[in-house]
């Protein structure tokens, strides 16, 4: 499943020249410093190559000879590492004592590096070959220091931040590691070394049998919050998870070659702002299964959850795909034909660490085409009217979770960020079209309590909370409230006292002159109490509103609507429950939005008498 | 095969674990052929028979949910329990605020299978063992609903219900009936008690929601 499809991904980039993934026996690197030598293996040149054109400077990234995690011990990389292992570097400490240790280290760490170049290298009949064992031979570790050449970067040095050397010989466009018959002899040098594997058995990603199987696996990079080094997505570190007698990685038997390949696979993933986002504590990757539909759909995908992200490009085809998203927001039934790439295979995958270990939180593999038909259904459940907060588009899961948030005085959000298991679950349940986690919507109910706030976010979730537990749980209820806009004929009581309770607010809006006019009205003292506990505090609401109509402009209009309303309600309830709280803000929300329509309407109206009567 | 058996599992999860994500558990798709076995060993087993998996119905949607608990590190080791059989002192205590560890889990919910089987006699099997009586006794012990100990769905915390579906009645249906092959992928199969016990695994392939289990050791 989630390794077989990865590995599949190695398979079908190794495939294309283009996509920049390392072959086998190779990795991707940074690259600081080059090193040049001549045929005799003097060092004639020491060039800083790192990327300056933005602020700080990056090392360049090249596919160099493979660099397996290290985490103690002395480990050499071949042709290309850090300063103390290729030319025996060592920071000079405070104390001559400490200097001397660091020396000693170094020095062990250069003899190593020079012993593996040795042996890969000793019957390679190549120029730059030769006059690099040349320099191995000559170097002398112990005046690193003092060397002319060295001097100008020995700060950068000390540092020891992305120290990473490599070589060239000076006559020679290519870095010694790029060179063919070197790549070949390194290539001969591990096949070697993996055929001696102590133990071999069957593949259980590709089912080959008698392969050599790998002992540990390559570390993942780029998962939030996890180790920096990397974190191992299959890993036996402690006792209780081993069987059979088994250590290490033998007791989930992988093939050498397709170790690498997952692991190529997932690192190139999370290293690609294309293929991965953030949503809570999860860190999501996810591809297309086919290169030729990759362009167009990872980037749609990516730009649905995380709206930082930019597409490169608006393509025909995210457009296309937007249209369709809006065009079921709107209530149309998707078609097949309308979606491009139904028949994509596409993956996602959500991880977060745990300790050194990746945790899988989640993994989807299906169609594109179902996907779509997913976030879909979620626009349409998130569809609500109103006014334009600048988002037509269905609110990413970021703008979802952030509403969960403390409100500070300036509108900004602040306090803790959302719980961390929330996003993992909100995403889930998009992808896999299932209920929106109860949480999100106790914890929405509860802001609105504390700060009062309605926004259209807020009362959209609600409804999409409500709207899908409805489906799936064939409970038909509400469905005449969780409407677009205004149902004046739905008959629930607790969404008809929102809506009234919409109406005794302007109703003392109004008598006071106009919104905005008084500091505190009824909303701010009474909606916690009206929206649960409705039969103690609409009486009083009542009564109090007979002074706001008869002083009002409107007080007969206001007077009509809840006579209206009323109609449907016997009595007042004496408590609403958790959902019934939701559809009273939804009433609310809906009512106080019709009011926004009208007057806009009006205005619209009063606009285009204007231009008429202009135009005569 | 005229002793083939048809038992009816189901719980309210289940995790068959894979074994390259073992230690943050990821369930297979499906039960495996070596689960289905420990299932029908917790029924009905003597050294004189061995169970044969012959097919596996995948009877419910294939649905995943994610669970974090507190499990331990480490294992009492064997050497300490010898060390407290010959009467040396030995500690064979875990404690458990010391050797925690947090572990996800994603397993399957609301799981439901068919297990298609039956079993053959080995060298073990005297005189008085004859395939009829064996048959019988799985069928009378599955029929009352007897076990030796709790049969599980890949992890003993996921307990399984089971009902024996009598020879000649109708097969509840699946939901993936009709839809036609689904790519499971690599799966354990079982593990070569005979060979150094390891594991051999098998590439399996959901028909209308029926995974056919090769014979074991047969490579495919």
């Amino acid at each position: 499943m989630i390794i077989q499809a990865l590995h599949q991904r190695y398979l079908n980039l190794a495939d294309d020249p283009t996509s920049g993934i390392s072959p086998r026996y190779f990795c991707s690197a940074k690259i600081s410093y080059l090193l040049e030598i001549d045929r005799d293996g003097n060092l004639v040149g020491v060039r800083d190559i790192r990327d300056d054109s933005g602020k700080k400077k990056i090392p360049i990234v090249d596919i160099v000879p493979e660099q397996p995690s290290r985490s103690s011990g002395i480990n050499p990389y071949f042709l290309s590492d850090k300063a103390e292992y290729i030319i025996g570097h060592y920071p000079a400490m405070a104390d001559d004592k400490d200097t001397q240790k660091k020396s000693a280290d170094a020095r062990k760490k250069y003899e190593a590096s020079k012993a593996l170049a040795q042996t890969v290298l000793s019957d390679v009949n190549d120029e730059a070959a030769q006059a690099l064992l040349k320099f191995y031979k000559k170097w002398d570790p112990s005046s690193v220091r003092d060397h002319p050449l060295l001097q100008d970067y020995m700060s950068d040095l000390d540092r020891g931040i992305d120290t990473q050397m490599a070589f060239r010989l000076e006559t020679q466009h290519q870095m010694i590691h790029q060179l063919e018959t070197v790549k070949q002899a390194w290539i001969r040098y591990r096949q070697q070394e993996d055929s001696a594997s102590e133990y071999s058995g069957q593949c259980l990603l590709t089912g080959e049998y008698n392969v050599p199987i790998a002992r540990t696996h390559e570390k993942i990079k780029g998962v939030r919050n996890a180790q920096s080094a990397g974190a191992s997505l299959i890993s036996f570190n402690f006792p209780s998870a081993e069987s059979y007698g088994n250590t290490q990685s033998y007791n989930s038997p992988i093939g050498k070659d397709s170790m690498f390949g997952y692991t190529t696979a997932l690192n190139h993933l999370l290293a690609s702002p294309r293929n991965r986002i953030w949503i809570g504590d999860m860190t999501v990757v996810f591809w297309s299964g086919q290169a030729a539909a990759a362009e167009e759909t990872e980037p749609f995908f990516a730009s649905f959850f995380d709206s930082s992200y930019v597409p490169p490009e608006d393509s025909s085809v995210t457009r296309q795909l937007r249209d369709v998203l809006e065009r079921v927001q709107k209530g149309a039934k998707l078609e097949a034909e309308m979606v491009p790439h139904t028949d994509t295979p596409f993956y996602v995958l959500g991880l977060s660490p745990n300790n050194a270990r990746l945790a899988v939180r989640f993994f989807w593999q299906g169609h594109f085409g179902n996907l779509i038909e997913k976030l879909g259904q979620h626009a349409a459940d998130f569809a609500l009217s109103g006014q334009d907060e600048g988002f037509g588009d269905t609110p990413t899961a970021y703008r979802i979770l952030a509403e969960t948030m403390r409100v500070g005085a300036d509108g900004k959000k602040v306090g803790d960020g959302p719980p961390p298991r929330l996003g993992g679950e909100l995403f889930r349940s998009i992808v896999e079209g299932r209920t929106y986690p109860y949480s999100l919507y106790t914890l929405i109910i509860n802001r609105v309590r504390a700060d009062g706030m309605i926004n259209r976010l807020r009362a959209s979730i609600l409804k999409a909370y409500l709207t899908r537990y409805g489906r799936i749980q064939n409970y038909n209820r509400f469905e005449e409230e969780l409407t677009l806009s205004l149902n004046p004929n739905a008959q629930e009581p607790a969404y008809r006292l929102g809506r009234l309770f919409a109406v005794l607010e302007r109703a003392q809006q109004e008598a006071a002159g106009g919104p905005g006019k008084i500091n505190a009205t009824i909303k701010d003292r009474y909606f916690n109490a009206a929206s649960s506990n409705p039969a103690a505090v609409f009486p009083i609401l009542i009564k109090l509103s007979q002074h706001h109509m008869s002083k009002a402009r409107y007080g007969d209009f206001r007077d009509r609507e809840m006579q209206e309303i009323l109609q449907g309600i016997e009595a007042f309830p004496a408590h609403l429950d958790l959902q019934r709280q939701g559809l009273f803000i939804l009433g609310y929300y809906h009512q106080k939005q019709s009011y926004f329509a009208q007057i806009k309407a009006a205005a619209d109206a009063k606009l285009e008498a204007a231009a008429a009567e202009a135009d005569s | 095969m005229a002793y083939g058996i048809k038992l009816h599992v189901w719980g309210d999860n289940a995790c068959f674990t894979r074994p390259e994500m073992k230690v943050e558990r990821v369930s297979y798709d499906a039960m495996t052929p070596s689960s289905a076995r420990g299932i029908l060993e917790a029924i009905h087993w003597k050294p004189a028979i061995r169970w044969v998996i012959d097919r596996i119905h995948v009877l419910n949607e294939i649905r995943f949910e994610n669970i974090r608990r507190n499990e331990i590190e480490n294992k009492i080791p064997v050497s300490a329990i010898k060390n407290a059989i010959s009467g040396k002192s030995a500690s064979l205590s875990q404690v458990v605020t010391e050797e925690r560890q947090q572990r996800a889990t994603l397993m399957l919910k609301n799981p439901a299978y068919i297990i298609e089987a039956h079993f053959e006699m080995t060298q073990a099997a005297g005189a008085e063992d004859s395939p009829e009586k064996h048959y019988n006794i799985f069928l009378r012990r599955a029929r009352q609903g007897q076990c030796f100990h709790r049969p599980y769905l890949g992890c003993r915390e996921f307990a399984a219900q089971f009902a024996l579906i009598e020879p000649d009645s109708k097969l509840p249906p699946s939901y993936y009936a009709g839809s036609g092959d689904i790519d499971l992928g690599w799966m354990l199969h079982d593990i070569d008690y005979g060979d150094r016990m390891i594991p051999r695994f098998f590439r399996a392939t959901m028909r209308d929601g029926v995974i056919q289990v090769p014979v074991f050791g047969e490579r495919a």
